[in-house]
């Protein structure tokens, strides 16, 4: 059987570990809420004409492949027009990718140009 | 400005591959408990595991600061987080309790040590697996 030290040993090193992801997920909460409220202030500013270019020529480049010229789908992507979803969340799959449907770009992109892309697919109508 | 991908990618392997060397460390020592360094095996584990899980938080900050606080995600990061979580507390925990309890482990307690071990082994390499899907899986 266990014994009396390694119970509580173990009980100390549960408390303690409990403590410390909790501190883990408050902080990255904490986080999490700054960034995306500086990326939504961000996001009012580059939705401008220019940015919407710029997001079409990075569409060309990395996306038109696969979802076609004018977005409205081909041969291995869904059509982009009328787009339900917000541009966060075109954002957040445009960076991490779909698991065996869509690559990550986050490597390629940074968040500013992801922000473009956004920015021109939720133009399309 | 910081590049946080590239001190999670260094920070990152440091408890993937210490951890391994404990657990191996630590089943050589049990495996072949008539040899005369046993005992080394078993410090060697200890301070493996240790460094292990201080390096683990160098990992789990730098990871916190490239989603920007998304701690689970989708996709791929979500994958890689599912096993990041369990294996991080595994590691702290385990770190814990090994060094509260040093070499007066009974067998029972051995027993459930090296199971959460490998346990934990198994966590982080699928959650260094899917961190390498994340990186070279696309894109």
């Amino acid at each position: 059987m266990f014994d009396a030290h390694e119970i509580k040993a173990a009980i100390a090193a549960l408390i303690v570990t409990v403590v410390i992801l909790g501190v883990t997920f408050a902080g990255a909460a904490l986080f999490h809420q700054y960034s995306k409220q500086q990326k939504e202030v961000a996001s009012s500013a580059k939705s401008s004409p220019d940015a919407v270019a710029q997001g079409r020529a990075i569409f060309f480049k990395s996306c038109a492949h696969c979802h076609g010229d004018d977005a409205d789908g081909g041969e291995d992507g869904p059509s982009l027009h009328k787009l339900t979803i917000s541009a966060s969340h075109i954002r957040t799959l445009v960076t991490y990718g779909m698991k065996d449907q869509m690559p990550s770009f986050s490597k390629k992109y940074n968040d500013a140009d992801i922000e473009k892309i956004a920015a021109y697919l939720k133009t399309l109508k | 400005m910081i590049q946080w991908d590239q001190i999670h990618g260094a920070t990152t392997h440091f408890p993937i591959a210490l951890l391994l060397f404990s657990t191996g460390c630590d089943l050589c020592a049990v495996a072949f408990w008539k040899i005369a360094f046993t005992r080394e095996l078993r410090l060697a584990s200890f301070y493996s595991l240790a460094i292990a899980a201080v390096s683990s938080f160098g990992a789990v900050l730098s990871g916190i600061m490239i989603t920007k606080g998304d701690v689970w995600g989708q996709g791929t990061l979500g994958w890689h987080h599912r096993f990041v979580w369990p294996a991080f507390a595994l590691i702290v925990g385990l770190a814990i309790w090994r060094l509260l309890v040093r070499e007066r482990s009974s067998r029972v307690g051995l027993s459930c040590y090296l199971a959460l071990m490998l346990i934990a082994s198994g966590t982080i390499a699928a959650a260094g697996y899917w961190g390498g899907e994340l990186i070279l899986g696309g894109g």
